[in-house]
């Protein structure tokens, strides 16, 4: 009998073929995250510019950019004095006449009538606050959109949401709920800032960029620390709540029941759609109070690395989280160069710095 | 045998290009080398637990922060987790203090709801947290060991 050696694979080595194939298969995956990701970027980048168009056509039409947060009315339901953002502003230059229309006439939703101009942005029986009208370009295809439901609110759905938040420059005196405007940033409470305030130059002076949602209760993302004095003196307080590595919050740290950053699209309190260029992007948020008072609150998206930003020429940049953010260290200044780096000047009006990102 | 050869050609290049691939935070050649920087907070003999730690630069224009641990142990970070502070003189702030939020959880402060004043609670004094007031300082050198030990009273 002849022992004949049969030509073909053995076991061992299908086995060891399957094995590299799985492997390059599972180096493939994270490339078309990858590429899905920079895919979610651009169209991020897009959406950015048209709110820069926006601003700019509202400009036009108005001589002044929109305020970062104003309104009228009083009364019951309670008006939304100093409380509206200037997306409801923005509305109809980003093709939402329809929407920016039912909010200027009177209204009934719920059995509640609702006088022109609607009512404060956290009320609940107000539809057109709701997501039931969620402008789609308002947020951020990288972010998961959490809306405000909190205290059992919004029970018909949540509020309508943003990604997207305005500049209040880089101090955090007046950057609060009915703050006083500091002529520094390009938005907060009634500023209607114009092109001629901007003697910064509009390509260096940020207009919009990302607040995103949170993802975990203790993330740095999307959370705010409460009740953080002394960081008007020293923000970098604010660095030491947080694991810089995992970017969750200490245990030791006091986390805000309150989701922020863009949860409400239309509230003009800066913890919901503002940000102050004084801790890097993707830094964490500190407050030096309850919800409604000053503090630091970062820009943060969750595309890898930094956040984009619409400048006041209407061009839009990311911003890398290494940016050069000067001294966390240093007390806030009123006037002058921004002590917060590059990241500082880009936030300023007139801080007459001479900025550059590259830096 | 041929065979074999290129299958663990392939087995090889496969897990190189495994290591080869790393994400998250990376440093920036652009910010000023760092030194590991450590040490302790008690205050009257105590340690004292979750104690913001920060150092200020003040030739070199950056803050290092840390976070102590049950122990008074602290670690500064300036950019990366535990990357140190940038070399030479420190001013140095160590703050504890515990704040109370009185105002009940049902009232949506952010809708208008009325707040109750901040409980404030200094465990270390609050001169010990301001910068230009504390006293403290630190130089941080190249050679190290640069562990430190505040003994605040």
């Amino acid at each position: 009998m002849t022992k004949r050696r049969k030509s073909g694979f053995t076991l061992v080595e299908l086995l060891v073929v399957i094995a590299i194939i799985g492997i390059l298969v599972g180096l493939l995956l994270p490339a078309v995250q990858a590429a899905r990701e920079a895919a979610r970027r651009m169209q991020c980048t897009n959406q950015l510019k048209q709110f820069g168009l926006a601003l700019h056509n509202y400009a036009d039409a108005f001589k002044k950019f929109p305020a970062g947060s104003a309104g009228t009315g009083t009364g019951n339901p309670k008006g939304n004095n100093n409380r509206i953002n200037a997306m409801v502003g923005l509305l109809p230059y980003v093709e939402e006449s329809g929407l920016y229309n039912m909010v200027q006439s009177p209204q009934t939703f719920n059995g509640v009538v609702f006088q022109a101009g609607g009512p404060a942005p956290w009320e609940a029986r107000y539809d057109l606050w709701g997501s039931q009208f969620q402008v789609k370009g308002m947020n951020c295809p990288s972010d998961s959109p959490v809306g405000d439901n909190r205290g059992g609110r919004w029970a018909a759905g949540a509020a309508a949401t943003t990604s997207y938040s305005f500049c209040h420059g880089d101090h955090q005196t007046g950057v609060r709920d009915q703050g006083a405007y500091q002529r520094r940033g390009l938005f907060g409470t009634r500023s209607f800032a114009g092109f001629r305030d901007i003697t910064d130059g509009t390509s260096n002076t940020m207009a919009i960029s990302e607040r995103c949602f949170p993802k975990g209760a203790r993330s740095v993302f999307g959370n705010t620390i409460e009740s953080l004095t002394g960081i008007t003196a020293n923000p970098a307080l604010c660095l030491a709540q947080a694991n810089r590595a995992t970017r969750q919050y200490l245990p030791t740290a006091t986390v805000s029941g309150y989701r922020t950053g863009g949860t409400r699209a239309y509230d003009g309190m800066p913890i919901y759609t503002g940000f102050n260029a004084i801790l890097p992007p993707n830094s964490p948020s500190c407050l030096i109070g309850n919800i409604n008072t000053q503090g630091v609150m970062t820009a943060q998206s969750w595309h890898t690395g930094g956040v984009n930003c619409v400048f006041a020429d209407g061009s839009v940049r990311f911003i890398s989280e290494s940016i050069n953010a000067g001294n966390s260290g240093a007390p806030e200044k009123l006037s002058g160069p921004s002590p917060y780096g590059i990241w500082g000047a880009l936030a300023t009006i007139n801080g007459g710095e001479v900025a550059s990102e590259d830096q | 045998m041929s065979r074999w050869i290129l299958v663990h050609v392939l087995s090889c290049l496969g897990t190189l290009s495994i290591f080869g691939c790393s994400g998250s935070q990376a440093e920036n050649p652009n910010w000023p080398k760092r030194f590991k920087t450590s040490g302790t907070v008690t205050y009257q003999g105590k340690a004292i637990e979750g104690a913001e730690v920060t150092f200020t630069n003040t030739q070199g224009n950056s803050t290092g922060t840390g976070k102590t641990d049950s122990s008074g142990r602290f670690t500064l970070t300036t950019h990366l987790q535990h990357d140190g502070v940038v070399a030479g003189p420190q001013v140095v702030s160590i703050r504890r203090v515990d704040v109370i939020d009185k105002t009940p959880k049902d009232v949506d402060v952010s809708a208008g709801g009325k707040a109750l004043p901040l409980e404030i609670t200094w465990i270390i004094p609050e001169k010990f947290s301001i910068p230009t007031k504390s006293g403290l300082t630190a130089s941080v050198t190249e050679s190290g060991p640069n562990d430190f030990k505040f003994e605040l009273k």
